[in-house]
């Protein structure tokens, strides 16, 4: 009951005129952004931060969030009707969203996917305020070795459960460490790796490394690529679902909207949500074959759990103050620079802020459902407009906001030296995530760290000896060890099966 | 220019490598424990230790393992290479001639120069970028433009 009070409250502060308006500005430049390549949410988060200083924090993180859930929702229109995702997440999109299309099936396929993404994130926003609160209550008993714990377990999520090399991926986050480790100690409070650069006393902001890594590195990549796009034309009156496909469709939303849910809430990339709704849809499927050819369950589960992955990422976010991602991980960051505290005290000590942006993500929901399903072609002819003309803009609008975070040229050339950066580390297949989640968690590692070791006279074992950080850390060791006992067991069940076919 | 995809891996993994190495020399100029507990030294030093162990393993293996016959993929285009030169000269200018002078440079010289578009067109979209942004950023979001220092 409390719960539903407390959305009362928080529907109360969202649906003041003000902050509907940054709800529609943040749902449709999301949207616009998960239909244009080459400019994804994080970037097009980090960009537009610094905008957002002089504002309002619920206002703000209304706009900020909706940014992120509308770009997952632009990302299926570009999939399906150009096989080109505009966001990871939508990559399985593509499979039967774009064969769909092909058989002049495009209408149903977008109208399944917005339908299927505003059913899976309502449902998603439900779970978050029962959930949330519920664990920020459980975290209030978190102390040091809790918080490394959680703090690790996102760390390795991320580097181990998504494909690549992961002595990359580890080198990556090594390097976001290393990073955090310029200026200040967190503990003492002295001076480190600042090489004479008083402007290095406060650290490397994390804003400029993610503009560096994200926008400038993803415009520099995207220019070897002669983008280049003829969408197809829809029209309205063909965005729309037969019994048929409403009776296909229905059980593999609720499906992908849990399978969502709890993949969302755990940390980790975001693409495994939807490829494993695509993978049990199309188990439980009577025809296999029917997939890769335009089966419409194919569009609405794995849609379903994207959207709702999304919505689960602020579980852990809001309740926990850890990011599962590299877009929360920025939103973390936002967090800090408007003066909040991430963690279990923001649903005690921040309501206001807390609740209105959970109802928030209801009207965002609604929003972009009616949004999306008149405006598909409005959204489609974006991808009309010639890459040559956006990216020098994009790059223009990230000086802009590097500098507006104090004024300061510094920011500005460090903003260029991390563009070169990442162009390299996408270059030779290095992950820029964990680098960005490592830079992030790592004054809340080091500190976590310290007061084990202080309070425990140096002796790091409990974090493995008490109840709560000891399970955390088997869940790390789960995450470290499960994909290759994963692999092995397919490969030797594939190699028996191979020797029966033999036989 | 082109470089071969494992020279390119091989220099990535000794630049991780090194960035272990120095951090962990450079660890070992700050206090690593106190009667009190871990000190300034002591993330830096297991860090830098980690990140020399996992960037002698990236070398380790660029060497060891066998690969493709070796393909040549571009590290960077024209286009590439214009935008980041146009990028950097950008950046550089900005404290000199202020927010809207080099925005516009910048803007004509990508537009004319890397995308081969026509100068009319380059002028119109950069002297109406440029105004558009001065006016979205400065006058509407009142977000403080670098200004210029020459004039």
């Amino acid at each position: 009951m409390e719960s539903f009070s407390s959305l009362a409250l928080g529907f109360s502060i969202a649906l003041t005129p003000e902050n509907l308006l940054y709800c529609l500005a943040g749902t449709f430049f999301g949207t616009v952004v998960g239909v244009l390549p080459g400019l994804g949410p994080a970037a097009a988060i980090t960009i537009l931060l610094p905008l957002t200083f002089g504002m309002d924090p619920i206002s703000a993180f209304i706009m900020l969030g909706g940014i992120y859930y509308g770009s997952q929702y632009g990302g299926s229109t570009t999939a399906i009707l150009l096989r080109m995702p505009g966001e990871s997440s939508s990559i399985v999109t593509t499979f039967d969203g774009y064969a769909m299309a092909k058989q002049g099936r495009a209408g149903p396929a977008l109208a399944v996917a917005a339908i299927g993404s505003f059913i899976a994130g309502t449902i998603a926003v439900v779970a978050l305020m029962f959930v949330g609160p519920l664990l920020a209550e459980a975290a209030l008993a978190f102390g040091p070795p809790e918080y490394f714990a959680v703090a690790l377990l996102g760390l390795c999520a991320l580097i181990f459960v998504e494909g690549g090399s992961k002595l990359k991926a580890l080198a990556s986050a090594g390097g976001g460490f290393l990073l955090a480790m310029i200026g200040l100690d967190p503990v003492g409070g002295q001076e480190r790796f600042i090489f004479g650069q008083l402007d290095l006393l406060d650290g490397i902001d994390f804003v400029v490394v993610a503009m560096g890594l994200f926008a400038v590195a993803e415009v520099l990549v995207s220019l070897e690529d002669a983008y280049s796009a003829k969408p197809m034309s829809v029209r309205l009156r063909n965005l729309w679902l037969t019994w048929d496909d409403w009776r296909a469709s229905w059980k593999p939303i609720l499906r992908g909207s849990a399978l969502g849910f709890v993949m969302g809430v755990l940390p980790g990339p975001g693409t495994i949500a939807t490829f494993a709704s695509y993978g049990i849809e199309r188990h439980l499927s009577k025809d296999r074959s029917r997939f890769g050819r335009g089966a419409i369950e194919g569009v609405a589960g794995p849609e379903a759990a994207n959207n709702s992955d999304t919505i689960a990422r602020f579980v852990p976010l809001l309740s926990l103050g850890i990011p599962g991602s590299n877009v929360t991980a920025i939103l973390l960051s936002a967090m800090i620079l408007h003066g909040l505290t991430p963690g279990p005290l923001l649903f005690t000590q921040e309501p206001d802020f807390v609740w209105a942006l959970i109802a928030s993500m209801y009207v965002g929901n609604a929003m972009l459902l009616v949004l999306n399903l008149p405006m598909v072609p409005l959204f489609a002819s974006l991808t009309r407009i010639p890459y040559s003309f956006l990216y020098p803009a994009v790059l223009v609008v990230t000086v802009i906001g590097v500098y507006a975070i104090d004024n300061d040229m510094y920011n500005v050339w460090l903003l260029a030296l991390f563009g070169a950066i990442g162009y390299l580390m996408r270059r030779f297949e290095f992950p820029a995530a964990p680098l960005v989640l490592a830079l992030v968690l790592g004054p809340l590692v080091e500190r976590s760290l310290y007061r084990t070791m202080t309070i425990n006279q140096g002796d790091v074992s409990v974090i493995f000896t008490r109840p709560i950080s000891g399970t955390i850390m088997a869940c790390i060791g789960l995450v470290l060890i499960g994909p290759p006992l994963l692999r092995f067991w397919v490969a030797r069940r594939s190699a028996n099966l191979a020797k029966r076919s033999v036989q | 220019m082109q470089i071969r995809e494992r020279s390119g891996d091989l220099v990535m993994a000794i630049a991780v490598l090194a960035i272990g190495v120095a951090a962990l020399v450079g660890s070992l100029s700050y206090v690593y424990q106190t009667e009190f507990g871990p000190d300034a030294g002591f993330f830096p030093f297991w860090l830098g230790l980690a990140q020399t162990a996992v960037g002698a393993a990236l070398v380790w293996t660029t060497i060891r393992v066998r690969h493709e016959p070796h393909t040549k993929r571009p590290i960077g285009t024209r286009r590439q290479f214009g935008t980041a030169a146009a990028f950097i000269v950008y950046v550089v200018v900005l404290p000199l001639l202020g927010f809207s002078a080099s925005t516009f440079v910048f803007l004509v010289a990508v537009l004319a120069l890397v995308e081969a578009r026509p100068w009319l067109v380059s002028l119109l979209y950069a002297a109406g970028g440029t105004a558009s942004f001065v006016m979205l950023f400065e006058w509407a979001f009142r977000l403080k433009l670098p200004a210029a220092s020459i004039f």
